[in-house]
């Protein structure tokens, strides 16, 4: 008997993010990602008490568990992977709203036991569904088409609703990307589906826009007026680490450039948007990737460097080199490292590179947007004994030590002028004690919801696609061998040329 | 990294010492090393000289999720002595944080039991002890103040207050609260954190048009409680009046045509009732649950997880939401324009 009313009681109460009651629907719940993350995090919003006792959970997957089977798998996972050591009676009741369902996601018979279950009136599953893919990418079309197919793509009654969250990889090209989202929408509308990218689930990354928007002090320098130039790092010490055959197929381009760090690129750069809303956000972002300046065949050549780690020395362990990993063909032509500039052509950031690098097996781990603003125009300081001065430095630190820090000069004490490079820095974890939620936890309740601003939407994931295409273009035409790099360096020599050629330097984070 | 404590007390010193001496107290048992504090909030606490020590473990456990300056000032038992200090210093450092990077200071609690004239100037010698430029909260745990405080030092010293209208009924702090709106000082209750379910609970089924009837002409309201004395959630049950035009005020509550009548129980439990059908929204410990019944059967139901769990968690919570803009915009409408008496 919900009515449109006025509610006098709504007025000026902060927004209640808890969830309507709904039924979880994990495809892949046997998995890697549903044990490490997703039972983790619903195990903690529920500690939270941002999920009430009314979220049933159904795991559904190939795998031939039973209900009992399958439930003390999860609690071992909860146990194991969650950010907080587990409260038993939270515990009990998760599990207890768990059940388990075996089904091979190829067989479109199967999915009408699902939609048995889900409407048996002896179990009351909540009406609102949500479905999250923890399947491999190729299963996305077939569990969206099948779903369809039963009518479980479409809610009961206007009251209730149904989402789809899709992991990435979202295609592995934009043929891909494009077919995949026709064959979603085949199904379901845009504003049912959720393309996941745990990258916006990080406080720190979402303290972009925060950092941005919420302090009248950044904003006016954050043009090409002042801002010199911008570096992105993504640094990763381990290698493939178990995931040769797929990162093998994928490569760094298409495995941190087109999603995390084309996000990264678009929150930095984006206007500000008109209201803290899913579309209004993402209109923004959509129109930073749609300024970058495309790729020719020859930018390509000029201004993208791929490599392949060697074998070397990290953390103080020797590792061997990409061709020798397991899984990893001998003559495999994918890189574990990339590095390019970008340009973006529009009024606030014309002729302001942004230069982006990520790789696997260098010298840290770190992922930092660095900010470096133009040196001071005058050289006041010049007969003093510091003639050059180190330009001002912003660096937006995004893992691990998660914070942000402002390089600036400062007077040596003593008789003469001499200066010094100083940091302010700024912690998260000593600003703000605890532990923080994981991104799972703020994307899924996000999704429980139907908020979509940290989702990806169509139009963005095909204009990322549409960028990293035309590099993959480049690269497939080139001919010769792929620079490679010794493992804890922090790169080839091809990437520091590639800064060296504008007057710039890689930054060490 | 490593965590350690630092502690320093010393009796019978003077101001002047002990500020000219506070500086040094961490770096004195870093080997001269400065930290970097990473606090970001001062919060007076003012206590019985007797309960100092409870309220310094308090202090520590707040002081893990909030990290900050805590001041803990207590006046001495009563007697004429000099002017004079004791104090007992506690930090929390972080060290060994790897090459270059200098220890943290995590977190300072400063007990401090003040003798003669200075006890009566509490106020001014928390000022400069205050961090700059940072936020600063004073949790006032006694009786309310009267008109005549001084509240052009407290609005100098903290940005806010955090007061309790469960331990001391809202009318009396009817001073602070118009202080609060002349001269610019944030007020926050624990009493409204605590209150956030039952709010959320009947805006949530106030959507439901047989519930939001039952709220906006109820005939009678029975509110139980295990206290015979104090109404339970009084700035909630003020939002509630407001938002429904009841214009009820404080209990005890009079009005032409809603009667209101106080139970005492085992749980606090409000029943709107209207007809054959009532509201009843009971506390009922883990969570909050509200019953739509029509003729003894329950029609609808919801449910809220409990938001806090005791007066620490309250405090937390409060600390992190900071002022509720709603709260002060409750108490304007429900005290400060009221014309008839309380």
């Amino acid at each position: 008997m919900e009515t449109l009313m006025d509610n006098p009681l709504k007025e000026g109460l902060g927004e209640r993010r808890r969830p309507e009651p709904f039924t979880f629907v994990i495809f892949g719940a046997a998995g890697d990602l549903a044990h490490r993350k997703l039972f983790p995090a619903l195990y903690n919003l529920m500690v939270d008490n941002w999920l009430g006792g009314d979220c049933r959970i159904i795991g559904v997957a190939r795998r031939p568990y039973d209900t009992d089977t399958f439930r003390e798998d999860v609690r071992k996972a909860i146990v194991k992977y969650s950010r907080r050591k587990p409260e038993s009676a939270v515990l009990d009741r998760l599990i207890a709203n768990t059940s388990y369902l075996t089904a091979d996601f190829n067989d479109a018979g199967q999915y009408g036991a699902l939609k048995a279950v889900l409407t048996d009136p002896g179990q009351d599953f909540p009406k609102n569904h949500l479905f999250y893919l923890a399947t491999p990418p190729s299963a996305y079309p077939i569990i969206a088409a099948n779903l369809g197919a039963v009518g479980l793509a479409r809610p009961d009654t206007p009251e209730h609703w149904v989402r789809i969250i899709v992991e990435k990889p979202f295609g592995h090209d934009l043929d891909s990307a494009v077919a995949l989202n026709a064959d979603l929408h085949h199904v379901f509308d845009e504003s049912q589906i959720y393309r996941i990218d745990h990258y916006l689930g990080k406080e720190t990354v979402q303290n972009i826009l925060v950092f941005r928007f919420a302090n009248g002090i950044f904003e006016p320098l954050w043009t090409r007026q002042y801002v010199d130039h911008v570096q992105i790092t993504v640094a990763e010490s381990l290698g493939v680490a178990g995931r040769g055959s797929y990162y093998d197929q994928a490569g760094a381009l298409r495995d941190m450039v087109q999603n995390h760090m084309l996000q990264l690129v678009s929150l930095i750069a984006m206007e500000p948007p008109v209201a803290f809303e899913a579309d209004a956000v993402r209109d923004e972002k959509v129109k930073v990737l749609r300024s970058i300046r495309p790729f020719s065949t020859r930018d390509v050549a000029e201004y993208t460097v791929r490599a392949q780690y060697e074998h070397g020395s990290v953390d103080g362990e020797i590792v061997p080199g990409y061709l020798d990993e397991p899984d990893i063909a001998s003559d495999s032509r994918t890189e574990s490292y990339v590095a390019l500039r970008l340009l973006i052509d529009n009024w606030r950031w014309a002729g302001v590179p942004f230069y982006l690098r990520t790789g696997k097996r260098l010298a840290k781990r770190a992922t930092e947007i660095a900010i470096q603003f133009k040196t001071a125009p005058h050289r006041f300081f010049r007969q003093t004994e510091t003639p050059e001065l180190s330009p001002n430095l912003l660096t937006l630190k995004i893992q691990p030590d998660e914070g942000i820090s402002l390089r600036f000069g400062a007077k040596v004490p003593g008789p003469e002028i001499r200066v010094r490079t100083v940091n302010m820095e700024f912690l998260y974890g000593t600003s703000f004690a605890g532990t923080p939620p994981e991104a799972y936890e703020r994307l899924l309740l996000d999704a429980m919801i139907g908020d979509s601003t940290l989702f990806t939407r169509k139009d963005e994931v095909e204009a990322a696609w549409t960028l990293v295409s035309s590099i993959l273009h480049g690269w497939q035409r080139a001919r010769g061998p792929i620079p490679t790099y010794e493992s804890g360096s922090w790169g080839p020599d091809e990437a520091d040329r590639l800064l060296q050629h504008d007057g710039f330097r890689w930054r060490r984070p | 990294m490593t965590q350690r404590s630092i502690r320093w007390t010393k009796e019978s010193v003077r101001g002047p010492e002990l500020l000219q001496h506070l500086p040094s107290i961490v770096p004195q048992a870093l080997n001269g090393i400065v930290p970097i504090s990473a606090t970001v909030m001062t919060l007076g606490i003012y206590v019985e000289a007797a309960h100092q020590s409870d309220w310094i473990q308090t202090a520590q456990q707040i002081a893990q999720t909030h990290p900050a300056r805590i001041l803990i000032l207590s006046p001495a038992p009563s007697g004429r002595t000099e002017d004079r200090i004791d104090v007992d210093v506690h930090a929390a450092i972080e060290e060994n944080r790897g090459p270059g990077r200098p220890p943290l200071l995590l977190s300072e609690c400063l007990a401090m039991t003040l003798y003669g004239r200075i006890a009566d100037y509490w106020l001014d010698w928390m000022q400069p002890l205050i961090r700059s430029d940072l936020p600063s909260y004073l949790w006032w745990l006694h009786a309310p103040p009267t008109e005549r405080f001084r509240w052009d030092l407290l609005s100098n010293t903290f940005d806010s207050v955090i007061i309790d209208s469960q331990a001391f009924p809202l009318d009396h702090w009817l001073p602070l609260i118009t202080a609060s709106e002349d001269y610019g000082i944030g007020l926050m209750d624990l009493d409204w954190i605590r209150g956030a379910a039952f709010r959320h609970l009947l805006a949530e089924s106030a959507d439901d048009a047989r519930a939001l009837a039952i709220l906006e002409e109820p005939d009678h309201v029975v509110v139980t409680s295990r206290e015979t004395t104090r109404w339970p959630l009084p700035s909630s049950w003020l939002w509630l009046s407001w938002k429904l035009q009841w214009k009820l005020g404080l209990p005890p509550c009079h009005h032409p045509t809603i009667d209101v009548q106080h139970a005492h129980g085992t749980a606090s439990v409000w029943q709107f009732s209207r007809g054959d059908q009532s509201l009843v929204l009971s506390d009922a410990g883990e969570s909050w649950s509200l019953h739509l019944v029509e003729n003894h059967a329950v029609i609808r139901a919801w449910e809220e997880p409990r938001w806090t769990s005791g007066t620490l968690d309250d405090l937390r919570r409060l600390l992190t939401e900071g002022p509720d803009l709603l709260y002060r915009e409750t108490l304007q409408h429900s005290l400060l324009e009221r014309t008839e008496p309380l």
